[in-house]
């Protein structure tokens, strides 16, 4: 059992609580004025509508195939660069942030053109010939694979550079390989950096929108993803209905959050 | 197996599965017409295209945008078979090559859009001027519309006076228009058809078309020069389309559905 706290110090715990109340309470405004702004004719109007739904589907398949291809790269990525010095290294860690600090639309812009090279014109359309990423699904994935990567690396990486080596190297002299050490030693205890950078990664693609506009376009029932619909019922004066499809991202949001807290035991961070 | 490698291997292979579904979804075919079509376009494209779609099994894939944006598209896809914006965007698709022809579908005019009700009472240019009052415009380097009012306020007495009252600059006519509505802004000036989408929320105050200068001016860096007095909507056949046949067929019916865009807010084409 744990025991009491000390009443001295409440005064401290107090004061280093504001922030976090300001702050709290700040988004909780900014949803709640979401909600608010709901009515049942809009949240009719928008699930009545069979492109919303094909919307929603397709935005919950593009951001979770995309999450796991990006923590499925990051993890040996983030391995190899926290435990290895290699020429280069350096070189390598600064371009993994580019997609972090690039604006979203420059890295549309970046996709575009490297599809217009040779060897992007083989990747995309030398296999299929109406293309396979450009105005295609698999155009979403890739822009959501490319910006989430870059953070589920960053956040893994630290995770096993906080892990010191000497697990490892204990288990691989009691006789573990270097696979069985990887997977039954250093994994289990980076587990809630791994969490971390799930969902990180996913909520950063979840709402991704300028750059797949530009690669995968907005066509309804085709490349359309609740990002866009916001935007094409924006741009049609629709705003109640593009205020509930904001209400449900918020709501997915959350419980996708939580779900992740729940798997991670005592929390990710 | 291990309870751990029965796990891997069924997240790798509902990824496979979740992969293999993404490649086969509604995939846009060869035998598909995309329409590349600006953003304020949607709602006179949404109603042509449910109207072809009564007479025509073509299929007709939209997708939507910021008009420059779609030229970037454009030029660097070369995909897409009908290209539908404003002025500028044609002429710059014209001088690279990436239209066969085009017509214009309708035109646009700026408007001041005004809370419902009007309280500020605004019926004129002049009426911006008063003091203290909050104005949007389009932005006037890289939007069209910002840049027409830019050269329209520099001819007027009071031109500075209504300068002075502009709170925002965006190239987001929508914004703009949302603002007013919500009460963020006291008045704007931005397209009569955007304005339209709002019509519950907005009242509009013309513009005469007097007070707007025939300027041929170049609306960016890279475009073309137009001309600010008649700013059109025009649709393009690309030369890059895949499905020229079909795109010819939609191309041929939207430009004669002549009552479609006026009815969303645009002028008309052919103003009698």
């Amino acid at each position: 059992m744990d025991s009491p706290r000390p009443r001295y110090g409440r005064a401290f715990d107090l004061v280093l609580a504001v922030p976090l109340a300001m702050y709290v309470l700040l988004v909780a405004g900014l949803v709640a004025a979401v909600f608010l702004a709901l009515t049942p004719a809009a949240i009719g109007q928008a699930f009545r509508d069979a492109d919303v739904w094909s919307a929603i589907l397709l935005s919950l398949i593009t951001s979770t195939v995309s999450t796991i291809l990006s923590v499925g790269v990051a993890i040996p990525a983030g391995y190899v660069l926290s435990r290895h010095r290699f020429r280069g290294r350096m070189l390598a860690d600064t371009i993994l942030d580019l997609p972090i600090v690039l604006p979203p639309l420059v890295l549309g812009l970046c996709v575009l053109l490297f599809f217009n090279t040779s060897v992007g014109r083989w990747l995309d359309r030398g296999i299929v010939p109406e293309g396979l990423f450009i105005y295609q699904p698999l155009g979403i994935v890739l822009v959501q694979f490319i910006v989430g990567c870059a953070f589920a690396v960053r956040v893994i990486k630290s995770g096993f550079d906080v892990l010191t080596p000497d697990y490892e190297d204990v288990a691989m002299t009691l006789g573990a390989d270097r696979w069985q050490t990887f997977l039954k030693v250093t994994l289990p205890n980076v587990a809630p950096s791994l969490v971390a950078g799930a969902v990180i990664s996913w909520a950063r693609i979840f709402g991704l929108f300028g750059p797949i506009l530009l690669v995968a376009g907005t066509m309804r029932g085709r490349t359309e993803i609740m990002p866009t619909t916001i935007f094409l019922e924006v741009s049609i004066g629709r705003i109640e209905v593009a205020l509930v499809i904001g209400a449900l991202m918020i709501l997915i949001s959350m419980a996708t959050l939580v779900a992740f807290k729940r798997l991670s035991g005592k929390g990710y961070l | 197996m291990s309870k751990g490698r029965i796990i891997g291997l069924a997240v790798v292979l509902a990824l496979l599965a979740a992969c293999i579904a993404l490649v086969l979804w509604h995939r846009t075919s060869s035998k598909d017409v995309l329409v590349l079509c600006g953003g304020s376009m949607r709602a006179p494209m949404e109603e042509i295209k449910a109207r072809y779609a009564k007479q025509s099994d073509d299929v007709i894939l939209t997708s939507y945008g910021d008009s420059a944006e779609l030229c970037s598209q454009l030029a660097e896809t070369r995909r897409g078979d009908v290209f539908i914006c404003h002025d500028p965007f044609m002429g710059w698709a014209e001088d690279h090559k990436l239209v066969d022809r085009w017509t214009t579908l309708a035109k646009l005019d700026i408007v001041i859009v005004v809370p419902k009700g009007n309280p500020k009472g605004i019926h004129d240019l002049k009426d911006l001027a008063a003091p203290g009052l909050r104005l949007g415009i389009s932005d006037t380097t890289y939007s069209t519309a910002g840049q027409l009012v830019k050269r329209m306020l520099k001819t007027l007495d009071y031109g500075e006076a209504i300068r002075t009252n502009v709170r925002v600059e965006t190239k987001h006519h929508q914004a703009l228009c949302n603002d007013v509505a919500i009460g963020n802004l006291d008045a704007a000036i931005t397209w009569n058809a955007v304005a339209h989408a709002l019509q519950d929320k907005l009242d509009t105050v013309g513009i005469p078309r007097d007070r707007i200068a025939k300027v041929d001016a170049v609306t960016s860096a890279t475009y073309k020069l137009s001309d600010l007095k008649n700013i059109k909507v025009t649709m393009g056949l690309t030369t890059a389309g895949a499905n020229k046949a079909a795109a010819r067929r939609f191309y041929e019916f939207a430009a004669s559905q002549k009552d479609v865009f006026p009815s969303h807010g645009f002028t008309p084409a052919q103003e009698p």
